[in-house]
């Protein structure tokens, strides 16, 4: 594969349209026997491949007052590229994301909008506002843009009320073996596929090296179990260190790691329409939450506040658990000045050689219901390009740094290091997290637990009996579902 | 005559088309879908008639309770500081000793002319924990530090408090403009009969301004009721359910669950609840 991910493409344009319409009558005829054979040997011909670094690109270009052709010059160094641009009018396709500028400058990176012929009106919204908005698209029948990002874990709810297009009805299928099985699995409704994965959230343990090297702590690595790291953190809590720090911080107003935890373990919030958060392994993995609570090797505290913000870049926390996405907050805004002091590491497993993992975090691009099929087509092509085209991956992660889903380009980047690590290999950390996680069933039911996890874990914070606590919000959930 | 009335009709029309349009139509299908279980599928609904049991429903969920609970105590306690506040301030800013009286409305009214977002914004920086500013006030006099948002038996008064300062002008100007509708003769009239200013106040002023009393807690009761705004910005109704309300739920069940049938039943009976207890107050105050 001749791509090199830390490399931009830069297309120089050299075009004259004044000159293409002077002789667009000759062109047309030659142009439509090109656009023919463009159409069969097929759009996605030679998208990526091993060519000369100076490459022509042909697209045609409907253009006032004839269709004409026009010749591109693309150079690309290191990469690549040749596209086919097939004769076809250009489409708008509206999307509601809550990354809208990393979407343009993904766009700009890979010239997906070209490629495409199509351009993409964003409308940037928070992720409940997207949610908000769908349902009620869903509910009137209008108003649902022509594609949308969700969180994998809520595409199955709206899947449910049919307000995604099944992407199987575009071959999606046959791209699955390039993404990580249990995400699919995760985030699928019916057995179908109604998402195409963006960014996916291995979740581990991001820590402070430099003040575990000050107490005379082991630093964390991956294959430790949590009956070691609790130990690391009862030593800390004897040092002086404990007086000035908190060795772990754990939210009490965000699910994901509560929810990273109980995947790791096994457990399960719903099966199908019932609800087992109150049992089995979901139920001891809360307890254990509660017993780190106990011990005060966790300090539970709301998330994503100015305080929280300020002792993170203070280094008030010895250890975070957080989504892979969590390096590159820490990076470029949360603690941008901590370069070679943060490390990371893989979510503890609960037996010795038994590797497990969790999700905390990653989104989706579904196309709906409301759409054309004309404008779906369209969308699933640049879906695919994003998520599946090598270029289109590479493009979304230069602009983004959030973790792709698809596994070719994991391999190819998960040696990649930087100094703010210390030049720890830790995207391979979360590569291999992806190998042992098991799934956990979303399902259309899901925002009844997220709608008040939340008050699980204030009442854990607040010191209450997990078992307890567990029972009755699984209760209210239970009444809530009637 | 018959000429004018029939101008007169259509010149109402537009305003019936749309009241019908946004108030009464809107009630009557809310009735229509709280006795129905609603499912959506690609954007058509479906619906099948299920008598009452989206009510026993809304009756056997927790989170109703919980969130009646809530909204009951901020009627309870800050329907009547912030009317006592209003009252006051009115009284003082219509009083002709205050100098400055322009400057102390506009100041009074301004929480409720900027942004909730910029002021729940405003008040997190004040009720931060770590470093909020009134804790870092407590702190210095050697209080401890209080969870003003994240305390579970704190976090509603806090709420409370900011609903305080928000709405406390807007019925200050209801007062304000009571007390200005005081023709002053009868203000001369116990003057000469020799009432003196808390005489006045109890004979003159109170009596007269108890429509206006009235009003304000009547739109009290529809407020406080309907608390959404605050707790949704500042807390999102925890931490454990503290600062939850009826409308927070509602607002679940319609935009987070996708349950119209529980959604429509439940503002129905929370519509109930607030015109009984209006209508209760109503005739208590006509009483006496």
């Amino acid at each position: 594969m001749a791509i090199t991910p830390k490399k931009n493409c830069k297309m120089e344009r050299n075009f004259s349209r004044r000159k293409a319409i002077s002789v667009a009558g000759k062109v047309a005829i030659s142009a439509i026997v090109a656009g023919g054979v463009a159409a069969i040997g097929g759009y996605y011909a030679g998208q990526v491949a091993a060519a000369p670094a100076k490459v022509t690109e042909t697209r045609t270009v409907t253009a006032a007052p004839a269709t004409a052709r026009e010749t591109v010059t693309v150079t690309a160094p290191a990469t690549t590229v040749t596209v086919t641009v097939a004769e076809r009018s250009k489409l708008s396709l509206s999307h509601w994301t809550w990354n809208a500028k990393v979407m343009e400058k993904a766009f700009e990176l890979s010239d997906a909008l070209l490629r495409f012929n199509v351009e993409v009106p964003q409308e940037s919204l928070t992720t409940g506002q997207v949610y908000d908005r769908l349902t009620v698209a869903a509910t009137a029948g209008v108003g649902a843009p022509d594609w949308v990002l969700l969180e994998n874990e809520f595409t199955p709810r709206f899947a449910s009320i049919g307000i995604l297009r099944d992407l199987e009805e575009f071959g999606a299928r046959k791209y699955l073996d390039k993404l990580p099985k249990f995400w699919v699995d995760s985030g699928s409704f019916d057995g179908k596929i109604y998402g195409m994965p963006w960014d996916i959230g291995p979740c581990g343990i991001f820590y402070r090296v430099d003040l575990f090297e000050k107490y005379g702590l082991e630093p964390l690595k991956p294959g430790m179990t949590w009956d070691d790291v609790v130990e690391i953190g009862m030593q800390f809590l004897k040092s002086e260190g404990a007086k000035d720090h908190a060795f772990m911080s754990f939210p009490t107003n965000d699910r994901g790691p509560l929810t990273a935890i109980i995947q790791s373990r096994g457990g399960k919030i719903f099966e199908g329409k019932k609800v087992v958060l109150d049992s089995g392994e979901a139920l001891e993995a809360i307890k254990f939450i509660a017993s780190l609570r106990d011990k005060k090797v966790i300090s539970m505290e709301p998330w994503w506040t100015d305080e929280w913000y300020a002792k993170i870049a203070d280094g008030y926390f010895l250890c975070i658990p957080a989504g892979q996405w969590f390096g590159g907050f820490l990076r470029d805004w949360l603690a941008p000045k901590s370069v070679g002091l943060w490390r990371a590491t893989s979510l503890p497993y609960w037996e010795k050689g038994k590797p497990t993992g969790g999700i905390y975090g990653g989104s989706n691009f579904c196309i709906t219901t409301q759409t054309s099929d004309e404008k779906a087509e369209r969308a699933w092509e640049l879906i695919k390009f994003l998520t599946i085209d090598l270029n289109g991956v590479h493009a979304l992660y230069k602009a983004s740094g959030y973790f792709p889903a698809n596994i070719e380009y994991l391999d190819m980047i998960k040696g990649s290091t930087e100094p703010y690590f210390g030049e720890q290999r830790w995207l391979e950390i979360f590569v291999d997290v992806l190998k042992y996680t098991p799934a956990l069933e979303y399902g259309p039911l899901w925002t009844h637990y997220t709608g008040n996890i939340g008050a699980l874990l204030d009442r854990l914070a607040a010191g209450e009996d997990p078992v307890t606590a567990t029972k009755e919000i699984a209760q209210i959930i239970r009444s809530a579902i009637g | 005559m018959r000429g004018y009335n029939r101008y007169l009709i259509f010149f109402l029309l537009p305003f019936f088309a749309l009241f019908m349009t946004f108030n009464i139509l809107p009630i009557f299908y809310t009735i229509f879908v709280s006795f129905n279980k609603v499912q959506f599928y690609g954007g058509s609904a479906s619906f099948s008639f299920t008598g009452l049991t989206n009510y026993f429903q809304v009756f056997n969920d927790p989170l109703f309770f919980i969130g009646l609970k809530n909204v009951l105590l901020i009627l309870g306690i800050q329907v009547p500081i912030m009317t006592g506040l209003a009252l006051i301030l009115a009284l003082l800013l219509n009083s002709p000793l205050i100098i400055g009286k322009r400057f102390f409305r506009s100041a009074i009214y301004f929480p409720l002319t900027i942004s909730l977002v910029l002021a729940a914004i405003y008040w997190s920086f004040m009720y931060g924990k770590e470093f909020g500013l009134i804790n870092l006030l407590l702190s210095n006099l050697g209080f401890p530090k209080i969870g003003w948002l994240v305390d579970p038996n704190i976090a509603l008064y806090s709420i409370m408090n900011v609903i305080t300062w928000r709405w406390t002008g807007w019925n200050m100007l209801l007062f304000l403009a009571g007390l200005q509708s005081i023709p002053p003769v009868l203000y001369e009239a116990a003057s000469i009969d020799g009432a003196g200013r808390l005489r006045t106040a109890i004979h003159i002023v109170i009596p007269l301004l108890k429509p206006v009393f009235v009003f304000s807690i009547v739109l009290s009761i529809n407020g406080s009721l309907q608390t959404f705004a605050e707790p949704w910005v500042l807390t999102g109704g925890g931490p454990a359910y503290s600062t939850y309300t009826v409308v927070l739920n509602i607002y679940r069940y319609m935009f987070g669950i996708g349950n119209l049938g529980l959604a429509a039943s439940m503002s129905l009976v929370l519509g109930v609840i607030t015109v009984v207890l209006a209508i209760l107050f109503i005739r208590v105050v006509s009483k006496e």
